[in-house]
């Protein structure tokens, strides 16, 4: 019996597997990201959490969700904090209008697109993030101006929403 | 699955006298075949990590009966039986599209105009419908087991009890004498046991002949597994059928291991076989293939997956609420079957959120069904409703004789302004469905007849000119509870005028009522204010093809519906068949922030949410206008206001 060939054999094999296994994982992130509208962001947003180096399609849509709702959690703090700041009125408006949305954000575009991702029925976060991505969008149009007093938040969370409607879209 | 390593020839390995290995390796020590053992039995081991390691999220393991040589061509899109090439899609494809009108994507907002609209509650309470079914709050999707049993029809739902966007979802339950007069009942199942603790979701009813009452239904397990189980009621002498009993046995199925634990659900009502057994149908998917599997039982409690497939349509994705049904000219019940009998199959596609049909024929023995015409298959062909209205379901009512329809209207509002005004969606009135036995190849569907009961005062309008380029103003008191039927007649000279078109008139990338050309836009603008700052307008539109012949579309515009921007924008609607000496005909139900027409018959239907700020209540109207440039049209009409039908909580008398 050729015993060196099968240690060679071995060995190679043993070589593989050291490399391969945490590239499968990493593949998949690259695999969705490039397929992904902004892929830069995609990236950005999943290999910041922990999870995704050993995460299925559906738990990177999980993570983007849970980005953009804790996104929102830090902008309701932001909001808060310029509001104490006696904004003129129509910096007020706008800020005030935010805060609604983006509470609205938490507690009613988050939860469903959770469950559906665990669920495996997609089509319900398709459209829910989707909607939390233009929710940031239109709280960033209320300021009128170039660049709202929260512009990276509302450009962060529409990024995040975008992302976890475009995972759940490729899980139809 | 590659070898990282050129495998060896047996020849090889058997000889240990074979010459040294190139590089001048020594031959092994033949005195240790420990460590040859060892060595053979890790690179094994590593091999099939190998193995494991490359086969998560690739195609599952396909089941024997999925991946014989019979079910390969529909599965991979190969030739097979197929004449015309699998990967066709019949869907209209915008052509001759004029320049600076696109496309309408799906997308609510677009550009830099976003504004979410300042909803108040006088707008928002107004939304809510006098006489289509909704529940007093929170949020609905698929109807469910819908019946008729012992003088009462039965009607289930998704219900989300806490919120008014999806989630949490349970059974509600509702009845009525009448398809019309609904009373709410006690929710009829919760999520309280493991297989179903993450959702209650849709199912049917069987009615047997001995008068038991079979609910499949699938659940959401502990670990968001879909599996089918079993309910009935719990006391049959109670008509309200008010408790329900989940079977002990519970769950009946599981998926076949060729199917994703998340890709399994939506039971269909059973059909009894000249066998005397019961089938019943699931739909899911294989890779982008959407697929149906047929179990079969004589006592609902145990069950056996027939081989094949009922049918499969490439590039269709996941099948939701898939539902198969015999049809005629007029109701059948499901369980009817023989020669000439034809079937319908009907699909809920995942992908796009639309319900779709196709008339075909099903081989009892084989249990297998064949559409009419390929190039129309389920999932590429006919939709029941060219607006929106999902995860539909029919059932055979057997007090009238006629087969009915359900079909699930989400909200094309935004979720914040649901969640001010507290609720989410409709059900759209319950239509028939028969086989147009004029055309032969597709249904008709029509309100139920106990819509009209609803009708209070009319008014007549007979022959009324609309000349190119009119509106007229019709004479009715408020129009946000309105039955309308109206005929059309476009003047003859102006038909054998008009030029050939050089394209196909697709309504979703039209620019609407606004478009105009020598024989369309033409029909009404309801919910529409006196100054015309909103307008739904409903509407014909007819081109000239070669040969004269005339292709008619049937379309609904939202362009302009509402002054505010986070309600959905498109125009709906799809081709219509006209036969000759047909005129054409429209019914219109305007049901506050819901309009669903009717074209020829029920030929093709359109179902819109709308949602104006200023054509409500008492400001609502409804006109006559034509936007062609060159014909004149002549409408006849009658409209009546509605009645609420005061759905309401039962309350024994």
């Amino acid at each position: 019996m050729k015993t060196p060939m099968l240690f060679t054999l071995v060995s190679f094999t043993q070589l593989l597997l050291i490399t391969i296994l945490p590239l499968a994982s990493a593949d998949l992130i690259d695999d969705t990201c490039k397929k992904m509208p902004d892929v830069d962001s995609c990236i950005a947003i999943l290999r910041s959490d922990p999870r995704s180096s050993t995460a299925d399609t559906p738990t990177l849509g999980l993570i983007s969700v849970d980005t953009a709702d804790s996104n929102a959690e830090v902008t309701l703090d932001e909001i808060k904090d310029l509001l104490g700041k006696s904004p003129d009125s129509k910096t007020k408006q706008a800020l005030t209008s935010c805060e609604a949305s983006y509470g609205n954000i938490r507690s009613s575009l988050v939860p469903p697109s959770r469950e559906s991702f665990t669920k495996g029925d997609y089509k319900f976060a398709v459209q829910y993030m989707n909607d939390a991505a233009n929710t940031a969008a239109v709280c960033e149009a209320g300021f009128g101006g170039p660049k709202s007093p929260i512009y990276d938040a509302n450009m962060f969370e529409r990024n995040a929403g975008l992302l976890a409607s475009a995972i759940a879209s490729s899980l139809l | 699955m590659a070898e990282p390593y050129p495998s060896r020839s047996p020849v090889d390995q058997e000889d240990p006298g074979y010459a040294p290995l190139a590089g001048g390796e020594e031959p092994r020590d033949h005195r240790r075949p420990i460590r040859a053992i060892l060595a053979v039995g890790l690179s094994v081991l590593l091999v099939v990590g190998i193995v494991i390691g490359f086969s998560t999220d690739t195609s599952p393991d396909v089941c024997a009966e999925v991946n014989s040589a019979r079910l390969e061509p529909f599965l991979l899109g190969g030739a097979g039986q197929r004449s015309v090439p699998v990967k066709t899609v019949v869907r209209p494809v915008p052509r001759g599209v004029k320049e600076g009108v696109s496309a309408k994507s799906n997308r609510v907002f677009a550009g830099a105009n976003l504004r979410g609209f300042p909803w108040n509650n006088s707008m928002l309470s107004w939304q809510r419908t006098a006489y289509h079914f909704q529940p007093e709050k929170n949020w609905m999707n698929d109807p469910n087991g819908p019946m008729y049993y012992k003088g009462w029809y039965h009607f289930f739902y998704q219900y989300n009890p806490d919120a008014a966007v999806w989630g949490n979802i349970v059974w509600g339950h509702a009845v009525s004498e009448d398809l019309i007069h609904w009373l709410y009942l006690p929710l009829a199942m919760v999520a309280d046991q493991w297989y179903d603790i993450n959702g209650v979701w849709s199912g049917s009813a069987t009615v047997l002949p001995d008068g038991q009452v079979m609910m499949l239904y699938t659940g959401s397990s502990n670990e968001s597994q879909q599996l089918q189980n079993l309910a009935y009621p719990a006391n049959l002498s109670d008509p309200l059928l008010i408790d329900w009993v989940k079977h002990p046995g519970n769950p009946i199925l599981a998926p076949p291991q060729c199917i994703d634990k998340l890709d399994f659900r939506d039971p269909t009502t059973a059909w009894y076989t000249s066998g005397g057994k019961w089938r019943f149908a699931v739909g899911a998917k294989i890779n982008k293939t959407g697929v149906s599997f047929v179990y079969e039982t004589e006592d609902f409690k145990s069950y056996k997956l027939l081989p094949g497939l009922l049918h499969a349509v490439p590039g269709t994705g996941m099948w939701e609420c898939v539902d198969f049904f015999p049809v005629s000219d007029d109701g059948l019940d499901t369980s009817v079957n023989g020669p000439g009998v034809k079937h319908v199959m009907k699909v809920s596609l995942d992908d796009d959120r639309h319900d779709y049909y196709a008339i075909g024929t099903y081989n009892e023995e084989a249990n297998t069904w064949v559409p009419d015409s390929p190039e129309i298959d389920v999932g590429i062909g006919i939709r029941y409703d060219y607006g929106i209205f999902y995860a539909s379901k029919t059932f055979y009512d057997q007090n009238k004789s006629r087969r009915i329809l359900w079909g699930w209207i989400t909200e094309s509002d935004s979720e914040y302004a649901d969640v001010q005004k507290g609720w989410a969606s409709l059900q759209a009135l319950p239509r028939t469905i028969v086989l147009d036995t004029k055309t032969g190849s597709n249904l008709l569907q029509w309100p139920v007849e106990e819509v009209d009961s609803l009708r209070l005062s009319s008014k007549e309008f007979d022959s009324v000119e609309v000349e190119a380029g009119m509106v007229v103003p019709l004479d009715v008191e408020t129009a946000t509870q309105v039955d309308i039927v109206a005929e059309f007649e476009l003047d003859k000279q102006a038909l054998e005028a008009a030029p050939e078109a050089d394209a196909d008139y697709v309504c979703s990338a039209s620019g609407g009522a606004s478009q105009r050309s020598a024989l369309g836009p033409f029909g009404l603008l309801v919910l529409a204010d006196d100054d015309l700052s909103e307008q739904t307008p409903v509407y014909f539109y007819v081109v000239k093809g070669p040969n004269g012949t005339l292709k008619t579309s049937i379309c609904t515009d939202q362009s302009r519906s509402s002054v505010a921007t986070d309600v959905h924008k498109q125009v709906y609607g799809s081709f219509v068949p006209v036969l000759e000496g047909e005129k054409l005909s429209l019914r219109i139900l305007v049901d506050h922030s819901i309009v669903e027409t009717f074209a020829q018959g029920g030929r093709s239907c359109i179902t819109a949410r709308v949602y104006p700020t200023k054509a409500i209540y008492g400001a609502a109207r409804v006109f006559l206008f034509n936007n062609a440039t060159e014909a004149n049209v002549k409408a006849s009409l009658k409209i009546w206001q509605m009645n609420s039908a005061f759905i309401r909580p039962y309350s024994p008398q």
